[in-house]
């Protein structure tokens, strides 16, 4: 059983995560403030942290500081801040996400276990095949025609499966829609029109938590889509 | 800085050494003139100190030479003639007087004429005495050879010659010769001995006046930069003398150079000698330095401390004249001008008609051509204030007018002018800072409304979760669910409202393909859109159309109006959407009919928190239109909605960039 430490000053927002948490199957520890999540640290092994920003005593961005120094643990940010760059901050000091309140608790949830599960997975999931491409929790096997995410399987159409591949081959390249539809359809893109576009967006629904916010596949405005490099 | 280079003991020394120097400069210049003038010394003289071998010597000697011509061929004449003139004794008397360092031997074939003490019969014999003597001259006319050891520095010798041997075939030549021991006083022993006098002097006084004149340029730029400094301050301090006006300066000048020029002609009548030339001309430089060297010290503080034009009588009368013309108000001041510009232009046209005089008509002139440069410089400064006026007028607030170009009444206009930019710059900022603080506020208020909001979220999906076997309850639960969310939602639009309207956000801009962002919006749009039951018909160019934009801003753009069709458009209604490129612009337009009636003007249709029909709008904040146009207009596109019945037209027009 893996055990969360849940800190944020609003005790009722804390006791709502915690239930959530309890219905999966973790054990919740609470703290109200930076410095009894240190402390709580310091004393019992944790497997994950959520942790607010604006908090007294010591606050969230400071605390992941000192937390950094000497551990590891997936560390999940839960702020009202909702700027880019606050968001960017955050991972930058270490955080492995950023969740902005008021979120959707089963939002929350999917995002605990896909952190937990890319933790404790990821010494042995080494398979350095030259037809398996990752990045993050999202891995595809050309071999088998498979598609996971967190090691989750997904159920993806053929031409979705294609059009991930695709992107997943050449990660950080940006692809537009003609270029995709050129190389998935084989044919030419002259009556190109919403098809790629809506493709994407029914793999985005697949393999992300939250659709509206995408790790995986990124959306370039005007310019086409990509995949990042882990 | 230490700047002890520049104390009273350094100053002096420098002024003492300028004027020894200018004293050696001129005092061998007039040296120089002199001996020139007699006929003495030229420059190819340095470095040579025997008479013989001097230019001075040569030109005797040619100077001897041409009197002998005239002399022979007059004696030749009285051969023929037989008659008797006053010039052939003048010269017989100035050749062949026997006491003389200048002997000749001559002969044209027939006769010989010689002052030399035995009659040589032939030409080899006279040449060997002239050797004899030391400094000769011959010239063969059979051969028409020159040979000797004078220096033929002046070609006249040769041709007096020449011209002596015109016309002649019988032979013969002439021997010119000088004694070297100069034995009787003549015009040669006196030469030589100004000659070896002076020419030591002369080489001496040369070196020292150029070594002289590098030394007074240094001392003159030494005091130049000195002048007005002392010690370690750094300001200019002033004599006495630099407070009188400038006129006066000038004046004395030219009243001084005047006097030196009327007192040296008067000099320059009588024959001086050398000696006491140069005595008369040191002490006459020295009084002209001190002289010099005063006004020009004054003129170059003066100029140092700003105050040459100030200074001066004009100045002082000018600004006189304007603080009381200043004092009076503008219609008068025009009044007085105008009688004034006319009483003076009768003065010059009487002076000038009925006298005739001459520096009346010039005055008439210049009084003629007063009102047209007046009026030039007011219609340029009206010009400039106008342009200012534009300037501020068209948002440029920190534009300012230089006062200083400005005079009179114009220079409160321009004052005025830059006072009401000043005002509106801030008015400007103290709005534009009113505005981040509000945006600082709805920013922090929305953070803690986002907290209780993350409770009420939570606690009711909780509830819906635990299950409600209340039907009504259910229904309750449903509503609070759907009002915590567009709570949510108005929070976020609120804030990034009022970050754009504050010009707080950063932008992107980056080369967009409004085609493929379109596509883009399509696929998100696609089953919403059919939920709803509307069908779009999209018109798009095949080719990229390349704009300039933030494309997540631009993105959102789109989104907003997007949601805005599938909020309120019809159902089972078409939606066009259509891309057109026309004059270098792209515009991008959505139609769709409005499913209420649309009661208010398209212009408020955009502002905030406006929506189309307010009884009806649950969902949105209102904010969506709003946010799109500020953005759009923040990235330098135009934003358009139009109304036509029931139609309703939101445009936007960016302009294309070439690939």
């Amino acid at each position: 059983m893996n055990r969360i430490l849940v800190c944020d000053d609003d005790k009722e927002i804390v006791e709502a995560i915690e239930i959530y948490l309890q219905q999966e199957g973790y054990e919740v520890v609470k703290a109200y403030d930076g410095a009894q999540a240190l402390e709580i640290l310091g004393k019992q092994p944790v497997d994950l942290l959520i942790i607010d920003v604006m908090m007294p005593k010591l606050d969230g961005i400071r605390a992941t500081l000192k937390i950094r120094e000497d551990s590891s643990i997936p560390i999940i940010i839960l702020s009202a801040k909702s700027e880019d760059s606050d968001k960017i901050l955050g991972l930058n000091i270490g955080a492995d996400d950023y969740l902005t309140k008021p979120f959707n608790p089963l939002e929350l949830v999917a995002r605990v276990k896909s952190q937990i599960r890319r933790y404790t997975k990821l010494g042995n999931a080494a398979e350095s095949s030259r037809s398996v491409y990752q990045t993050g929790g999202l891995m595809i096997n050309d071999d088998l025609k498979e598609v996971t995410v967190d090691d989750e399987p997904v159920k993806l159409t053929p031409i979705e499966y294609n059009i991930l591949l695709l992107l997943m081959k050449n990660q950080g390249k940006v692809f537009s829609i003609s270029q995709i539809y050129e190389s998935i359809w084989n044919a030419d893109a002259i009556g190109a029109d919403n098809t790629v576009a809506v493709h994407i967006r029914h793999i985005r629904e697949k393999i992300e938590i939250n659709p509206k916010e995408p790790r995986y596949i990124k959306v370039v405005w005007g310019i086409g889509y990509k995949i990042d490099k882990a | 800085m230490g700047n002890e280079r520049y104390n009273y003991g350094f100053k002096i020394v420098a002024i003492l050494l300028q004027m020894v120097f200018i004293i050696v400069i001129i005092v061998v210049f007039s040296l120089m003139v002199n001996l020139y003038g007699r006929s003495m010394p030229g420059f190819y003289d340095i470095g040579n100190h025997s008479f013989f071998h001097s230019s001075g010597y040569a030109s005797k000697v040619a100077e001897e030479a041409k009197a002998l011509t005239i002399y022979l061929q007059l004696k030749e004449n009285l051969k023929r003639s037989k008659a008797g003139d006053d010039r052939l004794k003048q010269y017989k008397l100035r050749f062949d007087n026997g006491d003389v360092n200048f002997y000749y031997w001559y002969t044209k074939g027939d006769g010989i004429y010689t002052n030399m003490p035995k009659q040589y019969k032939n030409k080899e014999e006279a040449e060997a005495y002239a050797k004899k003597l030391g400094s000769y001259f011959c010239y063969d006319d059979a051969s028409i050879t020159f040979t000797g050891n004078i220096k033929r520095m002046d070609k006249t010798l040769d041709l007096n010659i020449l011209r002596l041997f015109r016309q002649n075939s019988l032979g013969g030549g002439i021997v010119l010769a000088v004694d070297t021991s100069l034995p009787n006083a003549d015009e040669f022993a006196e030469a030589k001995k100004i000659y070896e006098t002076y020419i030591p002097w002369v080489e001496w006084g040369l070196f020292a006046a150029i070594l002289a004149f590098m030394c007074f340029i240094l001392c003159m730029i030494y005091l130049t930069l000195a002048a007005g400094r002392h010690g370690e301050d750094e300001e200019i301090r002033l004599h006495r003398i630099d407070y009188l006006p400038t006129e006066l300066h000038v004046l004395a000048f030219f009243t001084y150079v005047t006097g030196l020029i009327a007192f040296c002609t008067k000099l320059g009548g009588k024959d001086w000698g050398i000696s006491s030339v140069l005595v008369l001309t040191g002490t006459l430089v020295f009084l002209t330095d001190a002289v010099f060297l005063t006004l020009y010290l004054s003129t170059v503080r003066k100029l140092k401390a700003d105050i040459f034009t100030s200074c001066s009588l004009t100045s002082f009368a000018m600004r006189t004249l304007k603080a009381g013309m200043r004092k009076k108000d503008v219609v008068k001041r025009v009044i007085i001008v105008f009688f004034g510009c006319i009483a003076l232009e009768l003065f010059f046209a009487w002076e000038a008609f009925v006298r005739d005089r001459f520096w009346a008509m010039m005055g008439m002139l210049i009084l003629f051509a007063y009102p047209a440069v007046h009026f030039l410089q007011q219609a340029i400064q009206r010009k400039k204030i106008i342009e200012g006026i534009r300037e501020i007028g068209g948002g440029k607030l920190d534009y300012k007018l230089d006062e200083s170009e400005f005079d009179g009444d114009y220079r409160e206009l321009a004052k005025e002018v830059n006072g009401i930019g000043d005002g509106l710059l801030n008015a400007v900022e103290e709005s534009l800072k009113n505005e981040r603080l509000k945006t600082e506020l709805v920013t922090n208020v929305s953070h803690d409304i986002k907290t209780p909001l993350t409770s009420i979220i939570n606690y009711v999906s909780l509830i819906k979760m635990e299950g409600v076997w209340n039907a009504n309850v259910e229904n309750y639960v449903g509503i609070l669910e759907k009002k915590s969310q567009r709570l949510k939602q108005l929070t976020e639009d609120l804030v990034e409202v009022s970050k754009i309207t504050s010009g707080a956000i950063m932008l992107d801009m980056q080369p967009i393909n409004m085609v493929e962002l379109i596509y883009q919006t399509g696929g998100e749009f696609n089953e919403i859109f059919e939920d709803v039951g509307l069908t779009v018909v999209t018109r798009l160019p095949k080719d990229p159309v390349m704009i300039l934009a933030d494309g997540s801003r631009l993105w959102r753009v789109v989104q907003n109006l997007y949601n805005n069709v599938a909020k309120y458009a019809m159902k089972n209604t078409r939606v066009f959407v259509e891309l057109k490129e026309n004059d270098g612009n792209a515009e991008f337009t959505i139609k769709d009919i409005s499913a209420q009636g649309i009661h208010k003007s398209a212009q408020d249709l955009s502002e905030r928190f406006v929506r189309g029909d307010e009884s009806r709008g649950t969902e949105g904040s209102g904010l969506g239109l709003s946010i799109a146009r500020h953005l759009t207009n923040l990235m330098g596109g135009e934003f358009e909605i139009r109304l036509d019945g029931d139609l309703f037209i939101v445009s936007i027009t960016f302009a294309v960039i070439n690939p």
